[in-house]
Parts: structure tokens; C-alpha cells; sequence
């Protein structure tokens, strides 16, 4: 009973838009064959690039506006990132040896002239040939050399040696950047702590809590760093969708 | 070379540090009676330290003002604060004995901290002081005599050195994220030290730090001996003329293990050799002899880099090698007394075969061919 009710209620609906009374419905075909058949509902005249992902919009700027809660994701978040890998110029796809007969997805740019780019391509083939290469930070003494003592990155790939300089941050593994920038904020942390022990002399009666507390402060200041990065990417946030939130309001009234 | 020239004022500068060195000796192993087995001669200064007392006082004034220019007070445990002469010795015996920090703390009376704040120190007081000690001959003069004491060898002439290869041992964390790059072709974690060594069996050329991966063509072409003989820079002095009008310049010997080079020679390879060639490797082993067993020495006296060192920091231990080496000529350029008293060995390397290296030079070759036909003879001069 419930079976036939429902069915007539889907033989209904399908009549009342135009699609074929059927259960077996081929879509690729019947979109492709018959679109004019489809009428959407009306919508309100939004600009095109806002049509697609309203909600998720909306959803986007209140969870930018309002804490929504730690189960609350946007939809539209990953559709961002999406819009951002396709925008990327610079991509390294592999670290393969083999990156530089890789077919890449975009398009070849257009050949510029030798003079002015051949150091720059050459760099590039380095950087991409390297990328192959294990990395090792060694401190080399050789004699012959006025300076003897000198620290290199050595390059290793198979039975191939190359040695390079070793250029601060740039030849520094990701886990290396890592530790650095930990020891760093350690560092940070152990001086403002220090700073504020002493600044804060007339709390020494609060003996115990007062440190207690300047190590939350720090925990949070540490945590601001993170923070910052994430408002500062919030505010870009905010810009970016001012005219949609102005758009929405105007359609709203 | 030799640092004991000079003037009358010198000579009695040095006699008077002599004095003093025997009063702090008389003292100072009295600190030592603890820890020293009784069989054991007090007065065997070198048997302690490796080196003579007089090597000893010169290594004092060499780096007496590096080592007490910062203001840092090492203390015995008995509180007493070391002298110049106490924070050497102790530097020494942790250089020259081998023995572990606490080892080493213990038998000066004092903790294993100071132990290896005072060898670090040693050790960078001795590279900006004693490198002057290390160093490719500079005059003519020097190269002449090299020269001449290569071909009483065994006859090569014109050979200005010999270079060879070891390895330094380590027990690396099994967390190191390098620890492959350090794998040897022994399976030992290792350290490789590059060495040219004049016949006297002084260090001329010293390259260190790259991994045991590597091998020992490698290392040397990425060194810059390998640069400026390549580019003429060195080993560019008087050729030897062989009477057929080939022209033989200035090189160094070297094992299978290095590329034939025209200024690096190294010995023919394979079995059944004419006899030409099989007399020419002869006298080329007979020469390149003396890198090794200049290697085996440095191992034997310094034997902080003779076993397998404990997680050594990567960074730091080529400096070590570097003191070490320089130490080594010190007591050459002083000709120590306690040099007589060790034997000489080969064995640098044990376990590890020589290398084969395919790469030679078609004129190297050529000219290898015609020194080998000089020296059996068969070319008059």
C-alpha cells in the first residue's frame, strides 16, 4: 500500500517536471537530449559566481563571524582550496628525477627570450634535479682551502656527490625548519618569561601562581603566533567576501 | 718547519719554561697517584701524554693565548683552578688515551663536563695556533727535498706525495636521519679523513668530514687539492725530462682506489703484469707506504679516532681529526723522542679492502708507462 502511494507520488513529480516516467532512467542521456524540458525553479538574480554555493557561503562568513562550534565545517572550504591549487603557478608535482619529462597540466608558457631567462631555467633544472638528491649537512675541513673549515650540504643520489653551500633556510629540510622554529619560540618564550619575572617584582607575593601564570601567557602567546596566522587568513577571508555579504544584505531587504 | 730557532733569549725563555714544566710535573702527578696503577712509572711523562715534555711545553706556549684569553675558570674537584699546563694535559690524555670522559675525569680529579669543555677548547686553541704545522711546501726548497727523499725510497722520481684514505668509526643514534649517508662500504658508520703525507710522514694535505658512503675517488674530487692540481695551481713545478723527451711532472702516488691522474699515479691494475709493470708497482707501493703508516701512526697515538667513538657530534669531530693531525706534526716538526719508541705499522683501516677505481687518464697513462720503463732500466738516462 505504502509502495503504490509512493510511487504515484514519484510518477507525479516526474510528470510535473518533464521527466520520463520511468525507473531505468538513463540521465547522461536524457540531460544531453532534452535540457530544454527542465525548468528550474526562479532564483533570485545573484551575480553568476555566487549562484553555485550559496549556502556554503553563508555557512562560510557566519563561521568567519561566529563560533559555530568544533563539528562545524563549511562546505565550501574545500571547493576554496580547490580554487587555489588551480590558480598555483609554481607546482612541483614530483620529486622525481624524472619531474622535468613529466607532462605538466598546465599550459607550456610562452618561450621567452634566452638572454633573459636562461640563468632563471637553470636554476630551476638545479633545484629540480636536486630534489632528487638526499641531503646531508656536513662540516668539511680541507686544508688547501684558506678558510679550511667550512659547512656544506652534501646532495647524494646513488653514486652521485655534489656539494652545495649551505644558503640559511633555503637548503634546510622541512624537519630542520621545523626543530629551528620550535627552538626559536622556545627561546622567545624563555626570554619573555624572564622579562616578565622581572618586570612583575611588586607580584611577588603571588610567589607560585604568578609563574603559573606567565607560563599560561606564554602558552598563549605561543598559541597567538598559530592565531595570528589564522585571523590574518580570516581578515582575507572577511575582505573577500565583504561584497558578497553587502549582496546578500541588498537581497535580504 | 721546526720551532726551536731563534736567538740566545729564546733558548733561555724555553729553559725556563722547561723548569717550570718540571716543577708543575713534580706537582701534578702527585694529583695523579690515585689514579695511576702502582707498576705504572710516575716519571713516564710520555707513556701519560704520548708526547715528550719538551713537544709538551711548546704545545703550551702555542696555545697558551687562546686558552687563557676567556675567562672561564675550570676547577679540579678539590676546587683548585687548572692551570694552562693542567687543562693541556688533560687534553692530551683525553686526545691520546682513548678513554671515555668519566675515565678521564677520574684520573685528574675532576668531572667529566670540565673534561670536555677544556679538550674543545685545546682543540680550537690548536687550529688557530698549530695549522701552520699542516700546510702544502710552500718554496722550492721544500719540494726539492720531498722529492729527494720520495726517490731514496725506491727510486720514483719527482713524487712530491702520497695520499691515502681512512676511516673514523662511529656508533650512530639509529634516529638519525643521516645515518645511511654515514653506512660504509663495511657496513660501518664512519667518517672518511683524506691525508697527503710527505716521506718524513707529515700530513701536507688534509680533507675530513664527508660521510663513509663515500668513496675515496669522491672525496678526492671534491676536494680542493683535486681543484688546483687540475687547474695547475699545484703539482705544477719542475718536470722531469726522461731521455726519449717525454716530460714527467711533479705528482703523488696514490692506491687502485683513486683515478689515474697526470698528477696522481696509481698502480697497474690486474694480474699476470709484465715484468715492467709489476716492478713499477713494487717501488709505487713501496713509496705510497708511507701515507699508510703515517695514518696507522696517528690512529695509534691519538686513539680518541682510532676505535668506535659513541655518537660523536658530526659537526665537531672533524675538528677533532684536524687537532689530531696537527698534533702528529708537531711531534714530527719536533721530533719527539716518544716517536722512537713506537713501532711502525701499515694498519689504518683493518677490514677495509683497497677500492678499484676505472677511471684513467690516456696521458697519465702514456706517462706511466714511460716511468715504469725508466725505472727497470730499459731507458737510459
Amino acid at each position: 500500500m505504502l509502495s503504490s502511494k509512493s510511487s504515484n507520488w514519484l510518477h507525479r513529480l516526474r510528470a510535473s517536471r518533464g521527466f520520463p516516467d520511468s525507473d531505468h532512467i538513463d540521465l547522461d542521456h536524457f540531460l544531453s537530449s532534452s535540457p530544454h524540458q527542465i525548468h528550474p525553479p526562479k532564483t533570485p538574480p545573484l551575480p553568476h559566481h555566487h549562484k553555485s554555493n550559496d549556502n556554503g557561503s553563508i555557512s562560510d562568513l557566519l563561521s568567519d563571524l561566529f563560533h559555530m562550534g568544533a563539528d562545524f565545517q563549511p562546505k565550501s572550504r574545500t571547493k576554496k582550496a580547490s580554487r587555489k591549487q588551480h590558480c598555483s603557478k609554481i607546482c612541483h608535482l614530483s620529486t622525481n628525477s624524472d619531474a622535468r619529462v613529466s607532462p605538466s597540466p598546465l599550459p607550456s608558457p610562452l618561450p621567452l627570450p634566452l638572454a633573459a631567462s636562461s640563468n632563471h631555467v637553470v636554476e630551476e633544472e638545479d633545484a629540480k634535479a636536486l630534489s632528487a638528491y638526499s641531503q646531508t649537512e656536513v662540516t668539511v675541513i680541507d686544508t688547501s682551502v684558506p678558510c679550511w673549515k667550512f659547512e656544506k650540504v652534501l646532495y647524494r643520489s646513488k653514486n652521485v656527490w655534489k656539494l652545495g653551500e649551505k644558503k640559511g633556510k633555503a637548503l634546510i629540510t622541512t624537519d630542520r625548519n621545523k626543530r629551528l622554529m620550535n627552538d626559536n619560540l622556545h627561546k622567545n618564550k624563555f626570554k619573555k618569561k624572564f622579562k616578565l619575572c622581572t618586570n612583575s617584582s611588586k607580584f611577588n607575593n603571588q610567589g607560585h601562581d604568578q609563574g603559573k601564570m606567565v607560563v599560561a601567557n606564554e602558552k598563549k602567546r605561543d598559541h597567538c603566533s598559530q592565531v595570528r596566522e589564522k585571523s590574518f587568513g580570516k581578515k582575507q577571508k572577511e575582505e573577500d567576501s565583504t561584497p558578497l555579504f553587502k549582496v546578500l544584505s541588498k537581497v535580504g531587504k | 718547519m721546526g720551532p726551536i730557532r731563534g736567538s740566545k733569549k729564546k733558548r733561555k725563555i724555553d729553559f725556563e719554561t722547561e723548569e717550570a714544566s718540571n716543577d708543575w710535573w713534580n706537582h701534578f702527578s702527585k694529583r695523579l697517584v690515585g689514579s695511576l696503577s702502582p707498576t705504572k712509572d710516575l716519571d713516564q711523562f710520555e707513556s701519560i701524554f704520548k708526547v715528550s715534555r719538551k713537544t709538551f711545553n711548546y704545545i703550551c706556549s702555542l696555545v697558551s693565548d687562546p686558552m687563557m684569553a676567556k675567562t672561564t675558570n675550570f676547577v679540579f674537584l678539590d676546587g683548585k683552578s687548572m692551570s694552562l699546563n693542567d687543562q693541556v694535559a688533560l687534553a692530551l690524555r683525553r686526545l691520546s688515551s682513548g678513554d671515555s670522559l668519566i675515565g678521564v675525569a677520574n684520573f685528574f680529579g675532576t668531572n667529566h663536563s670540565t673534561v670536555s669543555q677544556v679538550t674543545w677548547r685545546f682543540v680550537e686553541a690548536i687550529e688557530e695556533r698549530g695549522l701552520h704545522h699542516l700546510q702544502w711546501p710552500s718554496t722550492e726548497e721544500e719540494i726539492t727535498q720531498i722529492k729527494s727523499k720520495f726517490q731514496n725510497i725506491r727510486g720514483l722520481p719527482n713524487c712530491c706525495g702520497a695520499i691515502d684514505t681512512t676511516h673514523i668509526m662511529m656508533l650512530l643514534s639509529a634516529s638519525d636521519r643521516t645515518i645511511d649517508v654515514w653506512l660504509d662500504r663495511n657496513d660501518n658508520h664512519s667518517m672518511i679523513l683524506q691525508v697527503v703525507v710527505d716521506p718524513d710522514m707529515r700530513f701536507r694535505d688534509v680533507v675530513t668530514g664527508y660521510p663513509g658512503k663515500m668513496d675515496d675517488a669522491s672525496v678526492l674530487k671534491k676536494s680542493n687539492f683535486f681543484d688546483l692540481s687540475k687547474k695547475g695551481e699545484r703539482l705544477s713545478g719542475k718536470k722531469l725530462k726522461l731521455p726519449e723527451g717525454t716530460e714527467i711532472q711533479e705528482y703523488i702516488v696514490g692506491h687502485s682506489g683513486f683515478p689515474l691522474l697526470p698528477w696522481l699515479i696509481t698502480p697497474y691494475q690486474g694480474r699476470d703484469l709484465p715484468e715492467t709493470k709489476t716492478e713499477f708497482n713494487k717501488r709505487h707501493f713501496a713509496t705510497k707506504l708511507v701515507a699508510q703508516r703515517a695514518l696507522a701512526r696517528l690512529k695509534d697515538v691519538w686513539r680518541m679516532i682510532h676505535g668506535v667513538m659513541w655518537r660523536p657530534d658530526k659537526n665537531r669531530l672533524p675538528r677533532v681529526i684536524l687537532a689530531c693531525c696537527i698534533l702528529h706534526n708537531i711531534m714530527i716538526d719536533m721530533e719527539d723522542d716518544a716517536l722512537d719508541e713506537l713501532t711502525l705499522t701499515n694498519q689504518h683501516d683493518s677490514g677495509y679492502r683497497t677500492e678499484f677505481c676505472d677511471i684513467a687518464d690516456k696521458n697519465a697513462s702514456v706517462s706511466r708507462d714511460k716511468l715504469a720503463l725508466y725505472l727497470s732500466g730499459r731507458v737510459a738516462v
